[in-house]
Protein backbone atom coordinates (compact mmCIF):
# COMPACT_ATOMS: atom_id res chain seq x y z
CA UNK A 1 0.00 0.00 0.00
CA UNK A 2 1.09 3.30 -0.92
CA UNK A 3 1.05 6.71 0.37
CA UNK A 4 -0.26 7.99 -2.83
CA UNK A 5 -2.91 4.90 -2.83
CA UNK A 6 -4.25 6.21 0.83
CA UNK A 7 -4.30 9.75 0.20
CA UNK A 8 -6.43 9.21 -3.14
CA UNK A 9 -9.42 6.89 -1.22
CA UNK A 10 -9.39 9.12 1.18
CA UNK A 11 -10.48 12.28 -0.95
CA UNK A 12 -12.29 10.39 -3.09
CA UNK A 13 -14.17 8.85 -0.21
CA UNK A 14 -14.63 12.46 0.75
CA UNK A 15 -15.99 13.50 -2.19
CA UNK A 16 -18.47 10.56 -2.51
CA UNK A 17 -19.55 11.01 0.65
CA UNK A 18 -20.73 14.58 0.17
CA UNK A 19 -21.98 14.49 -3.35
CA UNK A 20 -24.28 11.71 -2.04
CA UNK A 21 -25.08 12.79 1.13
CA UNK A 22 -25.42 9.14 1.89
CA UNK A 23 -23.96 9.50 5.96
CA UNK A 24 -26.15 10.97 7.56
CA UNK A 25 -26.14 12.32 11.57
CA UNK A 26 -27.27 13.68 14.00
CA UNK A 27 -25.59 15.58 17.11
CA UNK A 28 -26.70 17.89 19.95
CA UNK A 29 -25.08 21.60 19.96
CA UNK A 30 -25.22 24.22 22.78
CA UNK A 31 -26.05 27.94 22.06
CA UNK A 32 -24.71 29.59 25.24
CA UNK A 33 -27.32 32.52 26.52
CA UNK A 34 -26.69 35.67 24.55
CA UNK A 35 -24.76 34.43 21.81
CA UNK A 36 -26.18 34.33 18.91
CA UNK A 37 -23.65 31.61 16.44
CA UNK A 38 -21.60 28.49 17.03
CA UNK A 39 -19.27 27.10 14.78
CA UNK A 40 -19.91 23.83 13.16
CA UNK A 41 -17.98 20.73 13.60
CA UNK A 42 -15.71 20.14 10.75
CA UNK A 43 -17.78 17.13 10.12
CA UNK A 44 -20.70 18.46 8.94
CA UNK A 45 -20.66 18.75 5.15
CA UNK A 46 -24.70 20.36 5.19
CA UNK A 47 -27.55 21.08 7.05
CA UNK A 48 -30.67 18.40 6.49
CA UNK A 49 -33.00 19.85 9.87
CA UNK A 50 -32.75 21.90 13.18
CA UNK A 51 -34.69 21.50 16.00
CA UNK A 52 -34.93 22.27 19.85
CA UNK A 53 -36.86 20.12 22.08
CA UNK A 54 -39.51 18.94 19.79
CA UNK A 55 -39.76 22.48 17.58
CA UNK A 56 -38.41 22.51 14.24
CA UNK A 57 -35.79 25.74 14.09
CA UNK A 58 -36.70 27.07 10.64
CA UNK A 59 -33.68 28.02 8.07
CA UNK A 60 -33.49 31.88 6.91
CA UNK A 61 -31.15 33.27 4.14
CA UNK A 62 -28.07 35.15 5.94
CA UNK A 63 -29.34 38.33 4.30
CA UNK A 64 -33.15 38.14 6.17
CA UNK A 65 -30.89 37.68 9.15
CA UNK A 66 -28.47 40.22 9.07
CA UNK A 67 -31.45 42.40 8.32
CA UNK A 68 -32.94 42.01 10.84
CA UNK A 69 -29.71 42.09 13.18
CA UNK A 70 -29.47 45.29 11.94
CA UNK A 71 -31.75 46.49 14.18
CA UNK A 72 -34.82 49.33 13.36
CA UNK A 73 -37.74 46.94 13.89
CA UNK A 74 -38.70 44.06 16.31
CA UNK A 75 -38.81 40.58 14.53
CA UNK A 76 -41.34 38.94 16.82
CA UNK A 77 -40.98 35.11 15.28
CA UNK A 78 -43.44 32.47 16.83
CA UNK A 79 -40.83 30.57 15.83
CA UNK A 80 -36.79 30.62 16.25
CA UNK A 81 -35.33 30.39 13.06
CA UNK A 82 -30.97 29.62 12.18
CA UNK A 83 -29.28 31.22 9.16
CA UNK A 84 -25.46 29.90 8.18
CA UNK A 85 -22.87 32.14 7.33
CA UNK A 86 -19.48 30.69 6.85
CA UNK A 87 -19.18 27.72 9.07
CA UNK A 88 -21.30 29.54 11.51
CA UNK A 89 -25.01 29.14 13.01
CA UNK A 90 -26.51 31.92 13.92
CA UNK A 91 -30.07 31.90 16.05
CA UNK A 92 -32.36 34.48 15.22
CA UNK A 93 -33.90 36.03 18.07
CA UNK A 94 -30.45 35.64 20.13
CA UNK A 95 -31.25 32.83 22.92
CA UNK A 96 -32.27 34.35 26.36
CA UNK A 97 -31.27 31.16 28.10
CA UNK A 98 -28.67 28.16 26.96
CA UNK A 99 -30.46 26.47 24.32
CA UNK A 100 -29.68 22.80 23.26
CA UNK A 101 -30.16 22.02 19.19
CA UNK A 102 -30.28 18.63 18.02
CA UNK A 103 -28.54 19.06 14.27
CA UNK A 104 -29.47 16.71 11.34
CA UNK A 105 -26.74 16.61 8.83
CA UNK A 106 -24.51 14.64 6.48
CA UNK A 107 -21.39 14.19 7.53
CA UNK A 108 -17.64 13.89 5.93
CA UNK A 109 -15.45 10.98 6.12
CA UNK A 110 -12.37 11.01 8.18
CA UNK A 111 -8.67 10.18 6.49
CA UNK A 112 -8.07 7.01 6.37
CA UNK A 113 -4.93 5.09 6.72
CA UNK A 114 -3.84 1.73 5.05
CA UNK A 115 -6.16 -0.76 5.98
CA UNK A 116 -8.37 1.67 4.07
CA UNK A 117 -11.38 0.69 6.07
CA UNK A 118 -14.45 2.95 4.01
CA UNK A 119 -17.06 4.10 5.79
CA UNK A 120 -18.76 3.90 2.62
CA UNK A 121 -20.76 0.29 1.77
CA UNK A 122 -22.02 -1.12 -1.04
CA UNK A 123 -22.62 0.54 -4.75
CA UNK A 124 -20.79 4.08 -2.55
CA UNK A 125 -17.97 2.33 -2.07
CA UNK A 126 -17.99 0.97 -5.78
CA UNK A 127 -18.68 4.62 -7.14
CA UNK A 128 -15.41 4.96 -4.35
CA UNK A 129 -13.54 3.06 -6.27
CA UNK A 130 -14.40 4.39 -9.72
CA UNK A 131 -13.60 8.12 -8.84
CA UNK A 132 -10.16 6.42 -7.63
CA UNK A 133 -9.68 4.84 -10.78
CA UNK A 134 -10.27 7.83 -13.19
CA UNK A 135 -7.95 10.00 -10.61
CA UNK A 136 -5.03 7.33 -11.42
CA UNK A 137 -5.96 7.62 -14.97
CA UNK A 138 -5.91 11.55 -14.86
CA UNK A 139 -2.29 11.48 -12.59
CA UNK A 140 -0.67 8.84 -15.07
CA UNK A 141 -1.24 11.55 -18.25
CA UNK A 142 -4.37 9.96 -19.84
CA UNK A 143 -7.22 12.32 -20.04
CA UNK A 144 -9.26 10.90 -23.02
CA UNK A 145 -9.46 7.79 -20.51
CA UNK A 146 -9.87 9.62 -17.53
CA UNK A 147 -12.51 11.54 -19.11
CA UNK A 148 -14.44 8.36 -19.89
CA UNK A 149 -14.01 7.00 -16.05
CA UNK A 150 -15.02 10.57 -15.01
CA UNK A 151 -18.28 10.58 -17.12
CA UNK A 152 -19.19 6.90 -16.19
CA UNK A 153 -18.94 8.18 -12.52
CA UNK A 154 -21.59 11.07 -13.12
CA UNK A 155 -23.53 8.41 -14.26
CA UNK A 156 -23.14 6.41 -11.66
CA UNK A 157 -23.55 9.40 -9.05
CA UNK A 158 -26.85 10.15 -10.82
CA UNK A 159 -28.08 7.09 -10.24
CA UNK A 160 -27.40 6.57 -6.76
CA UNK A 161 -29.14 9.96 -6.25
CA UNK A 162 -32.53 8.76 -7.85
CA UNK A 163 -32.07 5.48 -5.60
CA UNK A 164 -31.58 7.87 -2.29
CA UNK A 165 -34.47 9.63 -3.13
CA UNK A 166 -36.75 6.72 -3.83
CA UNK A 167 -35.94 5.25 -0.42
CA UNK A 168 -35.49 8.52 1.42
CA UNK A 169 -32.10 8.97 2.04
CA UNK A 170 -29.41 11.52 0.86
CA UNK A 171 -30.02 15.30 -0.35
CA UNK A 172 -31.88 14.70 -2.92
CA UNK A 173 -34.57 13.16 -0.90
CA UNK A 174 -37.09 15.68 -0.51
CA UNK A 175 -40.65 14.24 0.30
CA UNK A 176 -44.15 15.70 0.61
CA UNK A 177 -46.39 14.57 3.09
CA UNK A 178 -49.40 12.45 2.34
CA UNK A 179 -52.92 14.27 3.34
CA UNK A 180 -54.59 11.32 5.63
CA UNK B 1 1.18 3.01 9.41
CA UNK B 2 0.42 4.82 6.30
CA UNK B 3 -2.34 7.56 6.91
CA UNK B 4 -3.42 10.35 4.43
CA UNK B 5 -1.26 13.06 4.42
CA UNK B 6 -2.60 16.61 5.15
CA UNK B 7 -4.53 17.88 1.99
CA UNK B 8 -1.81 20.26 0.64
CA UNK B 9 0.67 17.44 0.57
CA UNK B 10 -1.52 15.32 -1.01
CA UNK B 11 -2.09 17.95 -3.81
CA UNK B 12 1.38 18.80 -4.37
CA UNK B 13 1.86 15.18 -4.54
CA UNK B 14 -0.85 14.74 -7.50
CA UNK B 15 0.78 17.11 -9.17
CA UNK B 16 4.50 15.87 -9.40
CA UNK B 17 2.63 12.36 -10.13
CA UNK B 18 1.65 14.10 -13.69
CA UNK B 19 3.10 16.43 -14.92
CA UNK B 20 5.30 18.92 -12.73
CA UNK B 21 8.95 17.52 -12.46
CA UNK B 22 10.65 18.90 -9.64
CA UNK B 23 13.43 20.14 -11.99
CA UNK B 24 11.48 22.59 -13.22
CA UNK B 25 9.24 23.86 -10.17
CA UNK B 26 10.34 23.31 -6.79
CA UNK B 27 8.29 23.75 -4.21
CA UNK B 28 7.68 27.27 -3.62
CA UNK B 29 6.82 27.81 -6.56
CA UNK B 30 4.36 25.20 -6.60
CA UNK B 31 3.19 26.06 -3.19
CA UNK B 32 2.75 29.61 -5.17
CA UNK B 33 0.56 28.09 -7.93
CA UNK B 34 -1.64 25.92 -5.13
CA UNK B 35 -2.51 29.56 -3.49
CA UNK B 36 -3.40 31.30 -6.54
CA UNK B 37 -6.00 27.99 -7.37
CA UNK B 38 -7.00 28.59 -4.20
CA UNK B 39 -7.74 32.07 -4.55
CA UNK B 40 -9.36 31.90 -7.78
CA UNK B 41 -11.66 29.21 -6.39
CA UNK B 42 -12.65 31.61 -3.48
CA UNK B 43 -13.28 34.31 -4.96
CA UNK B 44 -15.58 32.64 -7.83
CA UNK B 45 -17.58 30.38 -5.46
CA UNK B 46 -17.70 33.58 -2.94
CA UNK B 47 -17.34 30.38 -0.25
CA UNK B 48 -15.50 32.60 2.10
CA UNK B 49 -18.56 34.60 3.86
CA UNK B 50 -18.29 36.72 6.98
CA UNK B 51 -19.87 40.56 8.19
CA UNK B 52 -18.67 43.11 10.24
CA UNK B 53 -20.49 46.45 11.99
CA UNK B 54 -19.88 49.53 10.51
CA UNK B 55 -20.38 51.98 13.34
CA UNK B 56 -21.02 55.26 11.83
CA UNK B 57 -19.02 58.42 13.09
CA UNK B 58 -19.87 61.19 10.40
CA UNK B 59 -16.74 60.25 8.36
CA UNK B 60 -16.82 60.30 4.64
CA UNK B 61 -15.61 56.75 4.12
CA UNK B 62 -14.88 53.58 6.00
CA UNK B 63 -12.44 51.60 5.04
CA UNK B 64 -13.74 47.71 4.31
CA UNK B 65 -11.95 44.70 6.21
CA UNK B 66 -8.13 43.73 4.61
CA UNK B 67 -9.59 40.25 3.57
CA UNK B 68 -12.63 42.09 1.85
CA UNK B 69 -13.27 40.88 -1.73
CA UNK B 70 -16.72 41.76 -2.73
CA UNK B 71 -19.79 42.89 -0.75
CA UNK B 72 -22.77 40.72 -0.55
CA UNK B 73 -24.92 43.19 1.10
CA UNK B 74 -25.08 46.20 3.67
CA UNK B 75 -27.96 46.58 6.16
CA UNK B 76 -29.15 49.21 8.62
CA UNK B 77 -32.10 49.08 10.78
CA UNK B 78 -33.68 46.61 8.78
CA UNK B 79 -33.16 47.85 5.50
CA UNK B 80 -30.85 46.44 2.76
CA UNK B 81 -28.77 49.53 1.83
CA UNK B 82 -28.37 49.95 -2.37
CA UNK B 83 -25.33 50.91 -4.17
CA UNK B 84 -25.70 53.95 -6.29
CA UNK B 85 -23.13 55.07 -8.84
CA UNK B 86 -19.68 56.63 -7.63
CA UNK B 87 -20.13 60.66 -8.46
CA UNK B 88 -23.79 60.29 -6.57
CA UNK B 89 -22.29 60.72 -2.72
CA UNK B 90 -20.43 64.11 -3.81
CA UNK B 91 -23.88 65.91 -4.55
CA UNK B 92 -26.04 67.72 -2.55
CA UNK B 93 -28.86 65.11 -0.87
CA UNK B 94 -31.76 66.54 0.40
CA UNK B 95 -32.23 65.44 3.88
CA UNK B 96 -34.89 63.00 4.50
CA UNK B 97 -33.66 61.00 1.61
CA UNK B 98 -32.55 57.36 2.20
CA UNK B 99 -29.32 56.30 2.98
CA UNK B 100 -27.66 54.84 -0.01
CA UNK B 101 -24.09 53.16 -0.31
CA UNK B 102 -20.97 53.32 -2.76
CA UNK B 103 -17.96 51.23 -2.61
CA UNK B 104 -14.76 53.18 -4.02
CA UNK B 105 -11.75 50.72 -4.41
CA UNK B 106 -10.94 49.57 -0.66
CA UNK B 107 -13.70 52.18 0.67
CA UNK B 108 -17.23 52.31 1.43
CA UNK B 109 -19.49 55.48 1.89
CA UNK B 110 -22.54 56.66 2.59
CA UNK B 111 -25.03 58.95 1.28
CA UNK B 112 -26.54 61.24 2.60
CA UNK B 113 -24.01 61.58 4.90
CA UNK B 114 -25.54 59.68 8.69
CA UNK B 115 -23.79 60.85 11.66
CA UNK B 116 -25.49 57.92 13.95
CA UNK B 117 -26.11 54.25 13.91
CA UNK B 118 -24.42 51.57 12.54
CA UNK B 119 -24.61 49.33 9.42
CA UNK B 120 -23.71 45.71 8.86
CA UNK B 121 -21.56 44.25 5.83
CA UNK B 122 -21.89 41.07 4.94
CA UNK B 123 -19.22 40.51 2.38
CA UNK B 124 -16.86 37.82 0.71
CA UNK B 125 -12.91 36.92 1.73
CA UNK B 126 -10.40 36.19 -0.52
CA UNK B 127 -8.29 33.44 1.22
CA UNK B 128 -4.60 34.25 2.47
CA UNK B 129 -1.89 32.97 0.67
CA UNK B 130 -0.25 29.31 1.97
CA UNK B 131 3.26 29.57 3.90
CA UNK B 132 3.51 26.30 4.32
CA UNK B 133 2.27 22.60 2.64
CA UNK B 134 0.98 22.17 6.57
CA UNK B 135 -1.17 24.80 5.63
CA UNK B 136 -5.22 23.52 6.64
CA UNK B 137 -7.46 25.14 4.12
CA UNK B 138 -10.21 27.85 5.34
CA UNK B 139 -13.03 25.34 7.37
CA UNK B 140 -15.60 27.55 5.37
CA UNK B 141 -13.91 25.77 1.78
CA UNK B 142 -15.62 22.87 1.58
CA UNK B 143 -12.85 20.12 1.94
CA UNK B 144 -14.64 17.90 -0.64
CA UNK B 145 -13.87 20.32 -3.44
CA UNK B 146 -9.77 20.79 -2.88
CA UNK B 147 -8.91 18.54 -5.71
CA UNK B 148 -9.98 21.42 -7.87
CA UNK B 149 -7.08 23.24 -7.07
CA UNK B 150 -4.71 21.06 -8.86
CA UNK B 151 -7.01 20.80 -12.32
CA UNK B 152 -6.76 24.63 -11.63
CA UNK B 153 -2.51 24.30 -11.74
CA UNK B 154 -2.17 21.76 -14.71
CA UNK B 155 -4.43 23.91 -16.41
CA UNK B 156 -2.36 27.12 -15.92
CA UNK B 157 0.88 24.51 -16.76
CA UNK B 158 -0.69 22.91 -20.01
CA UNK B 159 -1.10 25.94 -21.11
CA UNK B 160 2.20 27.90 -20.53
CA UNK B 161 3.79 24.63 -21.74
CA UNK B 162 2.25 25.39 -25.43
CA UNK B 163 1.31 22.97 -28.23
CA UNK B 164 -1.18 21.16 -29.80
CA UNK B 165 -1.15 17.93 -27.38
CA UNK B 166 -0.55 20.28 -24.15
CA UNK B 167 -3.48 23.30 -24.96
CA UNK B 168 -6.00 20.28 -25.67
CA UNK B 169 -5.01 18.75 -22.03
CA UNK B 170 -5.21 22.06 -20.57
CA UNK B 171 -8.94 23.16 -22.06
CA UNK B 172 -9.97 19.63 -20.49
CA UNK B 173 -8.32 20.49 -17.17
CA UNK B 174 -10.50 24.04 -17.62
CA UNK B 175 -13.61 22.14 -18.31
CA UNK B 176 -13.38 19.79 -15.14
CA UNK B 177 -12.18 23.30 -12.81
CA UNK B 178 -15.35 25.15 -13.91
CA UNK B 179 -17.18 22.18 -13.17
CA UNK B 180 -16.65 21.87 -10.20
CA UNK B 181 -16.39 25.17 -9.45
CA UNK B 182 -20.41 25.42 -11.07
CA UNK B 183 -20.80 22.88 -8.52
CA UNK B 184 -19.33 24.49 -5.63
CA UNK B 185 -21.02 27.27 -5.51
CA UNK B 186 -24.67 25.70 -5.38
CA UNK B 187 -23.50 24.55 -2.54
CA UNK B 188 -22.82 28.47 -0.80
CA UNK B 189 -25.25 30.09 1.32
CA UNK B 190 -27.46 26.78 0.91
CA UNK B 191 -29.00 26.53 4.60
CA UNK B 192 -30.28 23.10 3.95
CA UNK B 193 -31.21 20.15 1.35
CA UNK B 194 -34.52 21.49 0.57
CA UNK B 195 -32.64 25.00 -1.03
CA UNK B 196 -34.37 28.10 -0.14
CA UNK B 197 -34.77 29.25 3.04
CA UNK B 198 -38.55 28.77 4.22
CA UNK B 199 -39.03 32.00 5.97
CA UNK B 200 -38.23 35.43 4.25
CA UNK B 201 -38.70 38.53 6.07
CA UNK B 202 -40.12 41.75 4.70
CA UNK B 203 -37.94 44.70 3.79
CA UNK B 204 -38.60 47.67 5.82
CA UNK B 205 -39.12 50.95 3.69
CA UNK B 206 -36.14 52.78 3.25
CA UNK B 207 -36.10 55.56 5.60
CA UNK B 208 -33.00 58.20 6.17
Amino acid sequence: MSQRHVDLTSDCQRRVAAETGILQSAAMLVVPAGTAGVQLDPVVVRLLAVTTGNVEVLPMRAADYLRDRSGGFAFEPTQAAYALIGRTLYLSPDPSVDTTLTIVYTQRTVDLDETLTLELTGGYARLCEQLVGAYALLDDGQPELAAQGLADYQAELQRLRLHAQRVGVGVASRRIGMRP
Amino acid sequence: MIVAQPVLAYLRDRLRESLVPKELVNDVDLLRMLSEAYRDACERTRCLQAFTTITFTGAASYPVPDAWFETTGVYTRGSTLPEVPHRLPTLDWPSGDPVQRVHTGRTISFAPLPTAGSAILHYAESPVNFTNIADPLDPRYPQEYAYLLVHHVRWKMQTLAGGAKHIQASAFERNIYDAGIAAMRKTVGVVNRAGPARITLGERPLAS
